[in-house]
């Protein structure tokens, strides 16, 4: 609100005096508003955009008088004129049969619009409408009436499918749209959104202005029309009816064919631009899918507008590995256009597909380095690899790894590394602390065989160690995690005193929480965080306390506990409150970011699954009891950078542990590490002694 | 027929099914909460607005300018309080002045389902209303005030829109206005305009003619009753109760025509009686039966099976008009045909004995084919009454 309090007078003399809309472009204050907060789901963002269209409303309401040739009628008048142009171009779409839910949501049915791209009888539309995957597809012509259209390909990176009718009417009666020229397309300008689902006989239409070009990583421009099913796969055209793009569902954050769906009519939309269209329309002609090019490499630093591109892993059998990229090479140009941070980076690679050819200029050692190569669509997935050993928590008082713990049998083991050495380097790089020590470890591979420097005492060794796979048994008894023991609580001794409670309220989100913070003793070290996701029904702190208090105080984790937003049921949107909830611990706290983990219990246990496996890097480790993952989840292979061990918990019967069986067979196709623990029976949560066997797991999450 | 409010739960409209909590969908969860958080900004937004548009205006245009539009406007919408604030349900919604003595139209609701129901001008006055008829095939409803001299909406000054006609929407949606506050404008154009009966089965409602589809977030709790003018405040429609397009799980931001609500409207005004919306009459006396003309379908598997053709009796209408195993059913009688389930749906609601026109896919072609149906003449002893035994 204040936002748009504070640019009210300014704002308003602008809408009122003057700058009216004549030319087809809007005054330039929208965009100087829009563009100014660049993430889209922030508040002031909104209220920028609400400002935005009360300029429309200002400029217009002031020109609407009696006369009927005024500004207003006649923008009335353009807006027609430019839908009669393109209407003949947009065709009606139905279809039958085809599966009932996609990604576990029921899918409408009802008709979809299509653009005719081709006078030989191609015509382009939007993936979202054909994610049930239609038995029969039916398209409409005006005077022709329905015609059977076959899908000849899709286009993957940009949400897009294109179709063939058959019979294909003669000359003339397909329209082929005229494209706007890129260079006219500009925010602030009108952008008429047109669909053909709601009226037999014309078009739908929704009117609103171009936001922002080159959106989605340079895929997709923004529009604040009015952009849902019904309108997806139609043309978003200018006042003069000429086609800027091609609607669909698009989100920044993710992939496939309904994401972006959830922004329906909220004022954020998406089109492809037709010349991008156009561009690879040869290709999907051939019946060929586009999918999004690959490179293979992992980034150092999570803050993509801050961290410089630097390769923190790139693994071998990437193209960008084969071509010559290793880890440390900071990129400096992609295809000629230098980049500075990561973001930088995602702009340039996420127009290409795969197959297209990318030149990378890298710096190492001071030398610029040109690779060439060909993106990929899909990268062999990456597998962690294990030395055999727990960090001790807090010991960074001098360089190196203070190890806590040897894995009996691990190759750190056979190579003679014992508990209380301290790693000082791996393969003759130095390691500051562990998180270098993971760094390391990150660019390579099981099977390896790497050099380590140990010392021991006074004494330091030189030792060859075998690299091996991340274990999926849970250790036995470990040893403490930290040195000034004796000062610890002991486990089990804690009372509601010896930590503090508190509540979490976060701005705009309704979802109780609250956090209980166990008391540390000197040195403090990091603490590690462990959400709870309760089944959803009844809600009782004291409980939930008692059951997790011990554990916390034995590992030093902060104790998270929020509660669905609505009644008892988890929501995809409760991920965003807890999302929002860790980054507060965050900042309130010292946490460590590889001591995160997500427990859950039924419903809880599907959200800590969802938490863990779509927002990557966030966990270290997500534990689900009697849960299966949603249907709408589609594990991504893990990237060197983050990692990521999932513990799944269930009974011999049920329906999460039917599901489980084949999603645990993906999650380890991807190389995840899954610990399955077997439950004499379905329903109940962990007894105690298998709640011991989970911490214990917890525990053991940092091992490198 | 004057129908007194009491009465008005034994009416079939009047159950609260089409004002039915938005949040409880089974459909997609998730867009809802966008959907209406948005244009609930977006309509703040434009109350600030509407004021300081107005004051400037008046600065610079005078009394021809937009803000005696919206002024003029503004006096002639009411907001109307009355049952509900259970489950979910509001206890408000919007109406229109449209005669000087106080005539109030609104929308048919459970809102208007009690005694007291309030009607509150936009100088503040309060009126305690009385319910004159309704319509509630039209879900319309006109509400009497005991007043004189009051600024009205004149139905037959009532003009038509077109697609990209601009409109604005007064309504006192979300129950943003109390007291002498004014009513919430939205602003937006006519996307389209489209029949709910040529929808078949997709929307929940009685009201079966045409709409203006609008490109504007209008159609939110306590909307419906709100006009729609165009931008020089001439009466287009009425904003329609909350709507959901069952096929394309989109809530629909409507308004009908005031030219298809006149008649109803002169009826009730009149005294007359309106007709109750009847479903008894749209069943067929004998429903449709595939097997009948000797045409099975493949079994239903999901309720997204394509409707195919398992096999053909022969000699049978089915074999008569050419089907033939495999053949995919598009069209029956002009009308899509989705799946099985939808097919049982149409044979449940269609009457027997006529001739049926199917479109239908065989390989990559598309064929109309027509099944004359044989008269069949009934078994001698179903036509007869049985014997009655001592």
């Amino acid at each position: 609100m204040t936002t748009l309090l504070q640019n009210r007078n300014s704002t308003q003399r602008r809408g009122c005096l003057g700058q009216r809309p004549s030319s087809g472009a809007l005054p330039q204050a929208p965009n100087a508003l829009a563009s100014r907060n660049e993430p889209v789901k922030n508040r002031s963002f909104l209220m920028a955009v609400a400002a935005a269209l009360a300029i429309v409303v200002a400029s217009w309401m002031s020109t609407a008088t009696a006369l009927e040739d005024t500004p207003g009628a006649r923008e009335e008048d353009a807006v027609r004129a430019a839908v009669d142009r393109v209407a003949p171009s947009v065709v009606r779409i139905q279809t039958v049969g085809g599966m009932e839910t996609v990604d576990g949501v029921l899918q409408g049915s009802g008709p979809s619009t299509g653009l005719i791209i081709s006078a030989d009888g191609y015509i382009v539309s939007s993936a979202y409408n054909f994610a049930r995957r239609p038995t029969a597809i039916l398209v409409t012509l005006g005077k022709r009436g329905n015609i059977p259209a076959k899908l000849v390909a899709a286009d993957h990176s940009r949400a897009l499918v294109l179709l063939k009718i058959d019979p294909v009417p003669e000359d003339g009666e397909l329209v082929v749209p005229e494209p706007a020229p890129a260079s006219e397309v500009r925010p602030g300008a009108w952008a008429i959104a047109v669909g053909r689902t709601l009226d037999e006989k014309g078009p739908n239409i929704s009117v609103g202005i171009v936001s922002a070009v080159g959106r989605i990583w340079g895929k997709a421009l923004q529009t604040d029309a009015k952009i849902s099913p019904a309108n997806y796969g139609g043309p978003l055209v200018d006042l003069r009816g000429r086609v800027l793009g091609v609607l669909v569902p698009m989100s920044p954050m993710a992939g496939g064919e309904t994401a972006g769906a959830e922004w329906y009519d909220s004022g954020i939309g998406f089109a492809v631009p037709l010349a991008d269209v156009q561009r690879v329309l040869p290709d999907l002609r051939k019946g060929k899918n586009l999918e999004t090019g690959l490179m293979g490499v992992s980034l150092k630093g999570r803050d993509m507008f801050a961290a410089e591109p630097i390769i923190a892993a790139c693994p071998p059998g990437s193209p960008a590995y084969e071509a010559g990229a290793r880890p440390g090479d900071k990129i400096v140009a992609i295809n000629g256009r230098s980049v500075v941070n990561q973001a930088q980076m995602r702009h340039q690679i996420g127009p290409l597909y795969a197959g297209d050819k990318v030149r990378l200029t890298v710096l190492r050692d001071k030398r610029e380095v040109v690779l060439t190569f060909s993106l990929t669509d899909k990268l062999p997935p990456f597998e962690h690899p294990f030395l055999g050993i727990l960090p001790l928590h807090g010991a960074a008082d001098e360089p190196g790894v203070a190890i806590r713990y040897v894995y009996p049998d691990s190759p750190a083991a056979k190579a003679g590394i014992k508990a209380g050495d301290r790693l000082l380097e791996i393969e003759s790089q130095p390691l500051a602390n562990v998180a270098a020590a993971r760094d390391a470890l990150n660019t390579l591979a099981p099977e390896q065989k790497i050099a380590l420097l140990v010392a021991r005492g006074a004494e330091k060794l030189k030792l060859t160690a075998n690299l091996g796979h991340l274990p999926t048994d849970i250790p036995g008894e470990l040893p403490p995690a930290r040195k000034a023991v004796a000062d610890a609580k002991k486990p089990g001794s804690g009372k509601l005193t010896a930590g503090k409670t508190t509540d979490i309220k976060l701005p705009e989100l309704t979802n109780k929480c609250f956090a209980y913070v166990p008391t540390q003793s000197a040195p403090p070290v990091a603490y590690g965080v462990l959400v709870w996701l309760g089944p959803g029904d009844v809600f009782d702190r004291e409980r939930t306390l008692k059951q997790w208090q011990a554990m916390c105080d034995a590992q030093g984790l902060i104790l998270l506990v929020p509660q669905p937003r609505e009644g008892k049921r988890w929501q995809p949107d409760d991920i965003d409150f807890i999302v929002r909830a860790l980054e507060r611990l965050d900042k309130t706290y010292d946490v460590d970011a590889d001591r995160i983990v997500a427990v859950g219990h039924q419903g809880g246990g599907a959200a800590a699954l969802l938490l863990a496996l779509t927002r990557p890097g966030l966990l270290s480790g997500a534990a689900a009891c009697d849960a299966a993952l949603p249907a709408s989840v589609r594990p991504e292979p893990i990237e060197p950078t983050q990692r990521l061990a999932l513990l799944l918990a269930h009974g011999p019967t049920g329906p999460a542990a039917e599901s489980l069986a084949p999603q645990i067979a993906r999650l380890r196709e991807l190389k995840y590490p899954v610990t399955e623990m077997k439950l004499p029976q379905a329903g109940r949560f962990l007894n105690e002694a298998e709640q011991g066997e989970l911490a214990r797991w917890v525990d053991s999450l940092d091992r490198l | 027929m004057n129908v007194r409010g009491n009465e008005l739960s034994r009416v079939p409209g009047a159950t609260p099914q089409f004002c039915g909590p938005i949040h409880s969908g089974a459909l997609p969860q998730a867009p809802q909460p966008v959907a209406l958080r948005w244009p609930v900004a977006l309509m703040v937004a434009l109350c600030f607005w509407g004021s300081a548009v107005a004051a400037d205006a008046k600065d610079s245009v005078g009394d021809n300018g937009p803000h005696s539009v919206l002024d003029r406007t503004q006096s002639k919408i009411v907001k109307v309080f009355g049952a509900g604030g259970l489950r979910g349900l509001k206890a408000y919604q919007s109406g229109m002045l449209i005669s000087p003595a106080g005539h109030v139209l609104t929308a048919y609701s459970y809102v208007l389902d009690t005694d007291s129901v309030t009607v509150v001008l936009d100088d503040g006055r309060r009126f305690e209303a009385k319910l004159v008829g309704a319509d509630p095939r039209l879900e319309i409803a006109v509400l009497k005030c005991e007043a004189t001299d009051l600024p009205c909406f004149d139905l037959t000054a009532a003009v038509e829109g077109r697609i990209g006609t601009r409109v604005l929407a007064l309504s006192n949606l979300f129950g943003v206005a109390t007291g002498d506050e004014q009513a919430s404008v939205q602003h937006g154009v006519i996307s389209a305009l489209s029949t709910l009966s040529a929808r078949h089965g997709v929307f929940s409602t009685p009201y079966r003619g045409s709409v203006y589809v609008l490109d504007a977030m209008t159609n939110n709790p306590g909307a419906a009753g709100g006009a729609l003018t165009d931008s020089q405040g001439r009466l287009l429609g009425i904003l329609g109760k909350e709507l959901r397009n069952t096929s394309s799980n989109l809530w629909l931001n409507y308004a009908i025509p005031i030219s298809e609500l006149r008649p109803a409207i002169e009826d009730i005004l009149a005294g007359k009686s309106r007709p109750q919306p009847s479903e008894i009459a749209r069943r067929p006396r004998q429903a449709l039966d595939l097997a009948g003309l000797g045409l099975l379908l493949v079994p239903n598997v999901t309720d997204a099976t394509p409707p195919y053709v398992e096999s053909v009796q022969p000699d049978s209408p089915a074999a008569h008009a050419g089907l033939a195993p495999d053949d995919l059913i598009l069209f029956i009688n002009g009308r899509l045909v989705q799946s099985l389930h939808e097919m049982q749906e149409l044979c449940r609601t269609t009457e027997a004995g006529g001739r049926l026109e199917m479109t239908i896919r065989r390989g990559a072609e598309l064929k109309v084919i027509a099944i004359e149906p044989k008269v069949i003449e009934p078994k001698a002893s179903e036509s007869q009454p049985a014997e009655v035994k001592p």
